[in-house]
């Protein structure tokens, strides 16, 4: 979507109509399947249960910027899909689906709204907190206890320092990208 | 960084730091867990006595989970679930604090003793 004034010929590039958009979001989704997959590697599962880096959603931030609700949705969607296939199990692929889906919506609701107000940081933080809240909904209902909230205030904490790197890493690359 | 990203910055780590306190304080100090108690597929299934060592297995339809006390905690010893995520959970002994698989949907619930005292006076 078009933000600010110096996006806009990288975004009318990234959208250009054919192969080249098709390409560009299928490399997109092998990018954030690799971090994804990298991501599982490192375990920071020492002090709460189901930590990650979150660094795959440098792509989806970008995709958000660069193309159009109906693309980055796709593209959220397999990566649930495809990373629970690869690496993660059925009922993994429910519970990262509520969230991504969830810090998508939010993420985008928040750049169409605002536009120039809110930079890619806040975005990335609101996203990362919508994302737990998300996750920690669907479990507190598979379990059928709310007390699984309890880890939300650590989690919430960590996931939002998670956003701020990936907003900041968002802001760099769409600035270095604005100048191809 | 606009202004709007700062106000949700400093918000979110002030409430999440926060209610981390609280939850630290009110939820998980205070007394001791006793018992553990093992909910599979959301119905009770056991509770353990956390004074005595020993190993429980816990096997479902959904998989195999293997608890062990020790030392009046209680951990996720094995479990055969693709995250792991109970196993590195680690070892718990506080009231209110829990293991959960959720795969295999297993929750470890840890309960203080019903006649737990907070402060002894002498």
């Amino acid at each position: 979507m078009q933000t600010d004034k110096t996006l806009i010929p990288l975004v009318q590039k990234a959208q250009s109509p054919g192969a080249g958009k098709l390409a560009l979001l299928g490399i997109f989704l092998a990018l954030i399947l690799a971090i994804g997959l990298f991501e599982r590697m490192v375990p920071l599962d020492f002090a709460i249960p189901g930590v990650r880096l979150g660094l795959s959603n440098v792509i989806i931030l970008l995709s958000i910027y660069l193309f159009r609700f109906r693309d980055t949705l796709i593209l959220v969607t397999l990566k649930c899909a495809l990373l629970a296939a690869l690496a993660g199990g059925a009922p993994s692929f429910l519970y990262s689906l509520c969230g991504s889906l969830l810090s998508f919506f939010v993420m985008w609701l928040l750049i169409a709204g605002l536009k120039e107000r809110i930079s890619p940081i806040g975005a990335s933080v609101a996203g990362a907190v919508c994302h737990i809240a998300g996750q920690l909904l669907v479990a507190a209902l598979a379990i059928e206890n709310i007390r699984i909230f309890l880890f939300m205030p650590l989690l919430v904490f960590m996931g939002a320092a998670s956003g701020v790197l990936v907003g900041i890493l968002v802001k760099l690359s769409l600035k270095t990208l604005a100048r191809l | 960084m606009r202004k709007l990203d700062a106000i949700i910055l400093v918000t979110v780590f002030a409430v999440s730091a926060v209610a981390f306190l609280i939850v630290n304080h009110y939820g998980g100090g205070g007394n001791a867990g006793r018992y553990a108690e093992i909910y599979v597929e959301n119905k009770p299934a056991g509770t353990i006595d956390l004074r005595e060592d020993r190993l429980v297995e816990v096997e479902n339809a959904d998989g195999y989970n293997l608890l062990e006390v020790k030392d009046g905690s209680i951990r996720m010893l094995e479990a055969d679930c693709l995250s792991q995520t109970c196993v590195n959970t680690g070892a718990k002994s506080e009231g209110g604090s829990m293991i959960v698989c959720l795969p295999n949907r297993v929750v470890v619930k840890i309960v203080g003793a019903p006649e737990g005292v907070d402060i002894v006076a002498n």
